[in-house]
């Protein structure tokens, strides 16, 4: 619970930041336009905000701050105020006072400076200041809570005899008490304790005396014994301590009464000023005046730097993100067009300040992407909370561990890689780990462990799902697959091959039906996912020991690594991931199987033969027709074969959404802009096998004529 | 072994919100709607912590907390009143019949949690 806090905390912080940046630029408004209703209310709603975070979060000084500067911005909105210069200036002072407090609160830099000024000057405008002395003392209430760095308290606790029946507990009391300061001693009173035959054994005898020293105020100390029974006894009193700590007190003491007389009789420190000059003869008057500016000035520039320190975060809006990331690519394709260009001139002699050009442009380009990463640890933690459900939903004892939380990826691919993962971690919790019957019995720790772990390895992300439940059904897999027609009843797989089965579309062992998993829609959902993300997913598993999920993740979406191929005078790419091999088929190897369209074989396998010619419209121009150049590819487990005229080479491609100017094309992924200025298309390969299914008929008609012709 | 925590309240929605904020802090929870219901769902269990409403129908919050304090399985249970502004007087009323602290409504998930670590280990 105490971390829990702790990271809405630094939410917090965030959000502080926000509201302080638009109290400001908003009060800087209202000086042109005072009595601007909406100004007022932002103003307003910002400190309110602040206020209600604040105190939610423990950070009491800007509460406390706050609240009194919200009093004051209640009366300017109702109109009992009036936003002269003077106000808006002791509003901006105000601002910076909260800035000073919450930095304060989050990297324990000094407190603000001018805080009891601007403070007791609040106070005096919101005309809860009847006199001066009990202002003073008001303020020296307030501020010595708020300044002094740590003060001692002795706390005396004397339980009543029926104190648990209350349901209290003294150790949760002690302990609350020290987790508020440093315990600098504690003494345990048993003088009550009666003789073992007179004790009764459910009632309370000791009592507890804790000196503490704790930054917190005397309030804080008082709550932590709200729900004393009536019959208990507490008591909280400062102790002083000759040493160390007057000294502590001292200081802060004149800090108050110096800044008390700063802001009421200035005239003084002037005429101090003026007289020690005037004792110093030679001097003239003038200069002092410059000192005190001067030092006025080295303050405040200090008070910038250190405001323009704590800015750890700059929230950009998504959008002119990725708008400068994909102008970035643009250049990266400019440049090594020009690259190219200057190439063909000097006929191959590259210029060295060309290299270096090309050097900075990619450095600049992968600064850009790493603009857009984001740690994947928030997707981790709700994989915690998915967990946990469903392990009490099927009744089994799961320990969740995740490592690598602070890997980065692209905010695009984080986003997208949630629900893969949730439908795996879905999977291990239920299929994966076995109730803990079948664990005990399997001589395992009745406590099944999933762990989620993250890391980088070139330029990929791997996460990976450990889970040390029962593992795959190899046996079991294979009837599946075959019953449903995935394989052939006689087929001979590799281990690793039927692990894989699992990834197919419509399968799954689970013999019923829950409501978590086993829909047929799991795996291949996953697989479908994590490859629309130009990712791969893999399963490692060993019967009865447990099992691995793999999934492969490119860093960014916005680059790809890319086979370039040419089609006719067209050039395509086809994502490197998905390309298996290329080989070339002599012309008697493809076979046109009735109602199934062409095919070659490979290894013994039969693999569809897909020419792209025909499926993408380009016109027909083989060059070679005796020499089929054909790229294997896998798509969900499937192969095809993908006929090409000349494959160009392999390329780190810049992705254009065709969408965003066009529309989508079935059958593509994408474009992207050749180093020549050329536009290609990047193919999708699972979109390509879907046009050949749809287009079947036309493609064996059309095909088999051509094969016929061929042989 | 997890927590478990008894939740009565009247009102569904306190109910749902209450148990899901004790469920994130890794409790198992137990629902009544008033107390009668309330004491038979834990008729054969124990629990770490009670939280309940004070205005239910059937049974109330002090009646509850009474009749929980009988059974010696309830003995030394932290139990929290969700209170309001204006039950000031019910604080004391159910403090008086073994109550262990409570809880002013409206209150934030965290405000709850931070009360209920107070009281629970």
């Amino acid at each position: 619970m105490q971390v829990d806090l702790n990271r809405f905390r630094a939410a917090f912080f965030i959000e502080a930041d926000e509201h302080l940046q638009h109290m400001e630029a908003a009060l800087l408004q209202l000086e042109s336009a005072s009595g601007d209703t909406e100004l007022l209310n932002t103003i307003f709603r910002a400190a309110h905000t602040i206020k209600g975070g604040s105190t939610t979060f423990g950070i009491d000084e800007v509460g406390k701050f706050t609240h009194v500067l919200e009093n004051l911005l209640e009366r300017l909105r109702d109109g009992e105020l009036t936003a002269n210069s003077e106000l808006v200036e002791l509003l901006l002072s105000s601002v910076d006072v909260i800035y000073g407090l919450v930095s304060n609160a989050k990297d324990n830099t000094p407190l603000p400076e001018n805080l009891h000024e601007v403070f007791l000057q609040l106070q005096r405008v919101n005309g809860k200041e009847p006199a001066v002395g009990q202002a003073a003392s008001a303020l020296d209430e307030q501020s010595a809570a708020i300044t002094s760095g740590s003060r001692n308290f002795r706390v005396k606790l004397l339980p009543s005899r029926t104190f648990f029946h209350f349901g209290q507990d003294p150790l949760l009391l002690l302990r609350e008490l020290s987790e508020l300061g440093t315990v600098l001693r504690i003494h345990v009173d048993d003088s009550q304790l009666p003789s073992l035959a007179e004790m009764d054994p459910e009632a309370c005898y000791l009592s507890w005396v804790v000196d503490l020293q704790t930054a917190n105020d005397e309030q804080s100390l008082h709550e932590v014994f709200m729900f004393l029974d009536s019959d208990s006894k507490y008591e909280v009193e400062e102790i002083v301590v000759e040493g160390n700590e007057p000294n502590d007190e001292g200081t802060a003491e004149l800090a108050i009464a110096v800044t008390g007389d700063a802001c009421n009789n200035d005239p003084t420190i002037s005429t101090i000023g003026l007289g020690s000059n005037a004792e110093s003869a030679q001097t003239p008057p003038i200069p002092a005046e410059p000192k005190p500016k001067n030092e006025a000035a080295t303050l405040r520039s200090t008070g910038a730097q250190t405001t323009a320190g704590e800015m750890e975060t700059v929230r950009v809006d998504r959008q002119r993100l990725d708008d400068l990331i994909n102008q970035i690519g643009e250049l990266v394709i400019g440049a090594s067009m020009v690259e190219q260009e200057v190439n063909g001139i000097t006929g191959g002699r590259s210029l060295e300040s060309l290299a270096t050009l090309g050097k900075v442009v990619r450095d600049l380009q992968e600064m850009s992407l790493g603009l857009r990463m984001v740690p994947i640890a928030a997707t981790f933690q709700k994989m915690n909370r998915v967990l946990r459900d469903i392990a009490k939903k099927v009744n089994k004892k799961i320990d969740f561990i995740t490592e690598g939380d602070d890997t980065e990826l692209d905010k695009t691919v984080v986003d997208q890689i949630s629900d893969p993962l949730i439908h795996m971690v879905r999977n291990a919790a239920d299929h994966g780990i076995e109730t803990p019957q079948e664990r005990i019995a399997a001589g395992k720790s009745e406590v099944g462990k999933v762990r989620l772990c993250a890391f980088q390895q070139g330029g990929n992300v791997y996460v990976e799902l450990h889970d040390d439940g029962r593992g795959l059904n190899r046996k079991r897999i294979y009837e599946k697959a075959v019953e449903k027609g995935l394989i052939a009843p006689d087929a001979i797989l590799s281990d690793a091959e039927i692990c894989s089965l699992i990834f197919q579309a419509g399968f799954s062992t689970a013999k019923e039906v829950t409501d978590i998993s086993g829909r047929g829609v799991g795996m291949d959902v996953v697989r479908r996912n994590v490859e629309a993300l130009q990712g791969s997913v893999s399963i490692r598993s060993e019967e009865g020991k447990g099992s691995v999920l793999t999934v492969r993740l490119p860093l960014t979406l916005a680059i790809l690594d890319g086979l370039l191929i040419r089609l006719s005078d067209e050039v395509f790419v086809i994502p490197l991931l998905t390309v298996v091999e290329s080989i070339c088929v002599p012309p008697r190897e493809i076979k046109t199987i009735v109602g199934f369209g062409e095919v070659i074989q490979l290894r013994g396998e039969v693999v569809p033969l897909l020419r792209l010619h025909h499926l993408l419209d380009t016109s027909k121009n083989d060059a070679f027709p005796d020499q089929n150049l054909v790229v294997i590819v896998e798509d969900q487990g499937r192969r095809l074969a993908l006929k090409v005229d000349e494959l160009l080479g392999q390329q780190q491609v810049v992705i254009k959404n065709l969408e965003t100017n066009f529309r989508k094309v079935p059958g593509v992924a994408g474009a992207t802009i050749l180093g020549d200025g050329r536009v290609a298309l990047i193919l999708d390969v699972y979109g390509v096998s879907t046009l050949a299914s749809n287009d079947q008929k036309t493609i064996s008609l059309a095909t088999s004529s051509t094969s016929r012709g061929a042989i | 072994m997890a927590k478990t925590a008894l939740v009565v309240d009247d009102s569904v929605s306190i109910r749902q919100m209450v148990t899901f904020t004790l469920q994130s802090a890794g409790f198992t929870t137990i629902e009544g709607a008033n107390g009668v219901e309330a004491l038979a769902a834990t008729a054969d269990k124990t629990v770490d912590l009670v939280v309940t409403d004070l205005n239910m129908p059937q049974m109330d919050g002090i009646t509850l907390v009474k009749e929980l304090r009988k059974r010696p399985t309830f003995k030394f249970t932290p139990i929290l009143l969700l209170t309001t502004e204006s039950q000031d007087s019910k604080k004391q009323e159910g403090k008086a019949a073994g109550a262990t602290g409570w809880m002013v409504k409206p209150f934030q998930p965290d405000q709850l949690l931070s009360v209920v670590s107070k009281v629970v280990k």
